[in-house]
């Protein structure tokens, strides 16, 4: 689905963050990137998403290259992006702020409205909150904002940054059981985390990142072993 | 010491004046919002606006004066949205050094080239629109001109019509998305660089209308647009940075403090001899106490 | 007069001779006014347009001292400061033999000094402070009137119309503030009762301060809308919109902005019966000179002079027929000339008789220095909508006045 090959990137001339990162996620799955903080997780999948452009390698999206395109046009190609960072719209409704995810087929009415009963049947307690205003609500909430509003486009690939981060335990668990339901209902899903174990628990495929460089992979029946190599390592 | 009569006739000045305020503060604080930038150049849009249309109503077609207010949002929107692909999205594009200072100089270099181009083009002399009506409306001790009236009350229905079409419309929406986050803006799919372009567009085009609505009232010369400007920014601040529905009371608040101000202050000398200051002087207090303005989000 | 021509002669001896005169260089005058905003530009425009007449004329009759003239624009822009730097750019880079202009006197005074120190004669066209003249300067002369000299006039005006109460909105400039502090002066000392409301001159909406008079009972016999610029339209539009004035109770004295035609486009019919100032000559005084280049300057930019203008081309004229006179361009000989000078401009013969050699006599104040004596002003109304400056009905001095004997002004008819 999603196939990175000797990718550098960075923020500054003359200094990559990322320093020939590859890596692929294949299709129905959850693929984790892990490493500890500062390693260049968040810049790779900024890097995808299009905000920042690779100096070098190439990034494909089921063969072909989404390299350096313009963020804003990444949910037409079934890409969807939840950054690190809180990022519902604060001032607005949680509905406004669902809708706003169905932006690139805002003109079909139908397809808005149908989207939304989705996102309040997968996301319950947002139904009740519909009229609320989105910075008001908890973080998981929030949280739950975001994963509503990126389900929209009805993605065929997700990018999820550090989405537990700051959560109480009983809400992180919860939110990996969303991103398992939603890699069932057949999305791709590549999950950046810094809690390794969590991670490593709900993934298919899992790659460890070290100063910008890849270090390990393995996939679910390689994971004891890994785990095993990065207690060594750290 | 003064008649119920005379604060009346004072307030309803006022209102009537901050509704013009206020139309004008509104685009500046629309840009604000969206692009981040104090657009020095406000006062310019107004003052173009106020000639576009006393050309097209005198000079060039002999339309209604009320038609001409049109031709002005048309030619402002014009013109913001070309310097704001000209200039201003090298800023978001991240191709400027120093995002800041850039934005303070650009814009107020157009300012300053806009006054000396209109000085050129249109003479040192003063101009007036001809009235959109004339004559006046009396109630009770209340007399205020036709002109005014329409002024004031077109004002109003733009800015309503500004907040509906951000409340309701998906572009007004996408304007505030990426008001608030404009990488979440993007993500979903939403062009910010297109939705600069049309808050630029919008708020040069609602500076252009409050000049063409002051044209028949108060007359255009190159440099009207400097003072209406400067009380802008203490609107916009007043009512927070951002949002409209602030600087629309706000605007209407400062009419008010400055007439109010000026009609209640015992000794006339010192009264009315910074009635721009009493704006300051809220400004100022704003700052130290509700950085946020009475709208405004807390950071 | 004997004396004075010795001094002239002698003074030509000694720094005109052995100074070779570079033939081909034109003899450079500085000219500083407010061409664009802040300033007042409105003024400074048409007055450059008057100064470039007369560089047209001088040289189609061959220049001064064989060679060519030519003006050089400082724009100062209103702003003091400018108002020195482009001075002093005048002075050092341009290397002008003389400078004239100014408007606003923040600026003259401002870079006043700078005369002197570089010993550079400057004759002052518009600027009324006092001090401008009253410091002493060698090299300072003036053809406009002082405050001193307005007050003097246009407060007699007002005790001969009987008014007992005055309204006046202020602007807050130099020049607002100086008239000001003499006209209350003046009507305090004549037991008129005064209220100053002071305002920021690019006020748009006076209303306000406006609805303040009307709380007066009686109304107040004369409103004094002191403010330049565009403001001195607007004012007036809105006396009239709330019924202060002009009105049957209410005379209402304007600034000489409103000389200028766009009064009637920005006020309309407000402004008939307004007073206005005229620092010159009634049109029935008006001389050769001031006919002819009138029609020359109506002709190409469609508008008459009014005497701020004139004032502008007067001083240009002034500088060159000095130089003529001094016979070189030495600083010495042109402040000579000057002194001597009797030449006839459009408005009226220009004479500096207080100098070098005729210090300013105990009886008389500091600022007569180097001042035009016999600059006049007059007062007058306009009666008609549309009325040009010279078509308005004289009132004011009494031996120009056009009113029956013992009126001082058209009443506004009830
Ligand atoms: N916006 C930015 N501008 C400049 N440097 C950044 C920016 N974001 C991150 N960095 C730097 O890039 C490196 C990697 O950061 P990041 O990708 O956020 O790490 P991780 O997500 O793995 O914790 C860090 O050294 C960080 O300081
Ligand atoms: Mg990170």
């Amino acid at each position: 689905m999603l196939e990175l090959r000797d990718v550098y990137a960075g923020y500054y001339p003359d200094m990559n963050i990322l320093q020939g990162v590859s890596m692929t996620a294949e299709e129905g799955t959850i693929t984790s990137v892990i490493g500890t903080n500062g390693v260049g997780k968040s810049t790779l999948l900024k890097t995808v998403y299009g905000f920042l452009s690779p100096r070098k390698g190439t990034i494909a999206l089921e063969g072909k290259s989404i390299a350096g395109a313009n963020p804003y046009r990444m949910p037409e190609l079934g890409l969807t992006y939840i950054p690190q960072r809180r990022n519902v719209f604060p001032e607005m409704t949680v509905e406004e702020n669902l809708q706003l995810g169905g932006w690139t087929f805002r003109r079909d009415k139908a397809r808005i409205r149908r989207q939304l009963e989705e996102n309040y049947d997968r996301f319950p307690i947002l139904r009740n909150r519909r009229k609320q205003r989105a910075g008001n609500l908890s973080g998981g909430q929030q949280r739950m904002v975001e994963l509503g509003r990126a389900m929209m486009i009805e993605p065929r690939l997700m990018l999820v940054d550090e989405p537990t981060a700051g959560l109480a335990p009983k809400v992180a668990a919860e939110i990996y059981d969303k991103l398992q339901a939603l890699r069932d209902e057949g999305i791709t899903v590549v999950l950046v985390d810094q809690n390794v174990r969590q991670a490593i628990e709900v993934s298919d495929y899992v790659y460890a990142l070290a100063l910008g460089k890849n270090m390990a992979e393995a996939s679910r029946g390689g994971f004891e072993e890994l785990r095993n190599k990065l207690r060594e390592w750290l | 010491m003064y008649g119920a009569d005379y604060l009346i006739a004072q307030a309803a000045n006022g209102l009537v004046v901050g509704c013009l305020y206020a139309l004008m503060a509104v685009g500046l604080t629309l840009i604000f919002s969206v692009l981040k930038v104090i657009n020095f150049a406000h006062g310019e849009f107004y003052m173009v606006g106020g000639y576009t249309a006393y050309y097209m109503v005198t000079v060039l077609g002999g339309l209604h004066p009320l038609l001409g207010i049109f031709f002005a949002m048309i030619v402002l929107l014009g013109l913001g949205s070309l310097f704001e692909v000209a200039f201003l999205r090298p800023i978001h594009l991240g191709a400027v050094n120093r995002p800041a200072e850039y934005a303070i100089l650009i814009t107020f270099g157009l300012s300053f080239f806009l006054q000396n181009l209109v000085l050129s083009l249109a003479g040192p002399f003063p101009h007036r629109s001809p009235s959109f009506m004339s004559g006046g409306l009396t109630v009770g001790p209340v007399t205020i001109s036709a002109d005014r009236l329409i002024a004031a009350g077109l004002a109003l229905v733009l800015m309503i019509a500004l907040m509906l079409f951000i409340r309701a419309t998906w572009t007004g929406k996408a304007m505030r998305a990426v008001s608030q986050d404009r990488d979440a803006a993007a993500v979903s799919g939403i062009n910010p660089f297109k939705m600069n372009n049309i808050a630029f567009g919008i708020g040069a085009s609602l500076a252009g209308a409050s000049g063409a609505l002051i044209a028949p009232i108060f007359a255009v010369v190159p440099d009207v647009g400097v003072l209406p400007s400067l009380r802008s920014f203490v609107i916009v601040v007043l009512g927070g940075m951002g949002s409209v529905k602030g600087a629309l009371i706000g605007g209407v608040a400062i009419g008010l403090v400055e007439s109010l101000g000026a009609a209640l202050i015992p000794d006339p000398s010192r009264a009315l001899a910074y009635r721009e200051l009493y704006g300051l002087v809220i400004f100022v207090l704003v700052l130290l106490f509700r950085p946020q303005g009475l709208f405004g989000e807390k950071q | 007069m004997q004396r004075n021509i010795l001094a002239l002669i002698m003074a030509l001896f000694v720094f005109c001779s052995g100074r070779a005169a570079s033939e081909e260089e034109p003899v450079r005058i500085g000219v500083v006014l407010p061409m664009s905003p802040p300033g007042a530009y409105a003024s400074g425009n048409p007055m450059w347009w008057a100064v470039q007449q007369a560089v047209d004329e001088v040289n189609a009759r061959g220049g001064i001292l064989g060679r060519e003239v030519e003006a050089v624009l400082g724009d100062t822009r209103g702003v003091p400061e400018e108002a020195r730097a482009v001075t002093e750019r005048l002075i050092t880079r341009d290397r002008v033999v003389g400078v004239v202009g100014n408007y606003h006197s923040s600026c003259a005074l401002a870079a006043l000094d700078l005369f002197r120190d570089h010993h550079v004669p400057y004759i002052a066209a518009e600027p009324w402070a006092d001090d401008v003249t009253a410091l002493g300067y060698e090299e300072v002369f003036r053809i406009s009137v002082t405050n001193s000299l307005y007050r003097d006039i246009t407060v007699d005006w007002m005790i001969s119309s009987g008014f007992e109460s005055i309204a006046a909105v202020q602007e807050i400039t130099d020049w607002g503030l100086g008239v000001n502090e003499k006209l209350t002066q003046a009507w305090n000392e004549a037991g008129i009762r005064n209220e100053t409301a002071f305002t920021d001159v690019k006020t748009e909406d006076f209303t306000g301060t406006l609805l303040r008079f009307t709380q007066w009972s009686p109304p107040p016999d004369m409103l004094f809308g002191s403010i330049t610029g565009p403001g001195a339209y607007r004012i007036i539009k809105q006396a009239y919109d709330i019924g202060l004035a002009p009105s049957p109770q209410t005379v209402f004295y304007a600034t000489n902005e409103c000389l200028h035609p766009e009064v009637w486009e920005v006020a309309g019919e407000a402004a008939r019966y307004i007073t206005v100032t005229q620092i010159g000559l009634p049109p029935f005084a008006h001389n050769m000179v001031t006919r002819q280049e009138n029609a020359r300057f109506e002709q190409e930019h469609d508008r008459t002079m009014n005497a701020t203008v004139m004032e502008a081309y007067d001083s240009f004229m002034l500088m060159c027929e000095a130089i003529e006179d001094a016979g070189c361009a030495h600083p010495d000989s042109i402040i000579r000339a000057l002194e001597n000078i009797e030449w006839k401009g459009m408005r009226g013969t220009y004479t500096f008789p207080y100098g070098t050699d005729n210090p300013v006599p105990e009886d008389q104040p500091d600022y007569m220095w180097h001042q035009w004596p016999d600059v006049t002003l007059y007062l007058f109304q306009y009666t008609e909508v549309g009325q040009s400056p010279e078509e308005g009905t004289v009132i004011w001095p009494p031996e120009w006045s056009q009113l029956p004997e013992g009126q001082y002004y058209v009443p506004v008819p009830e």
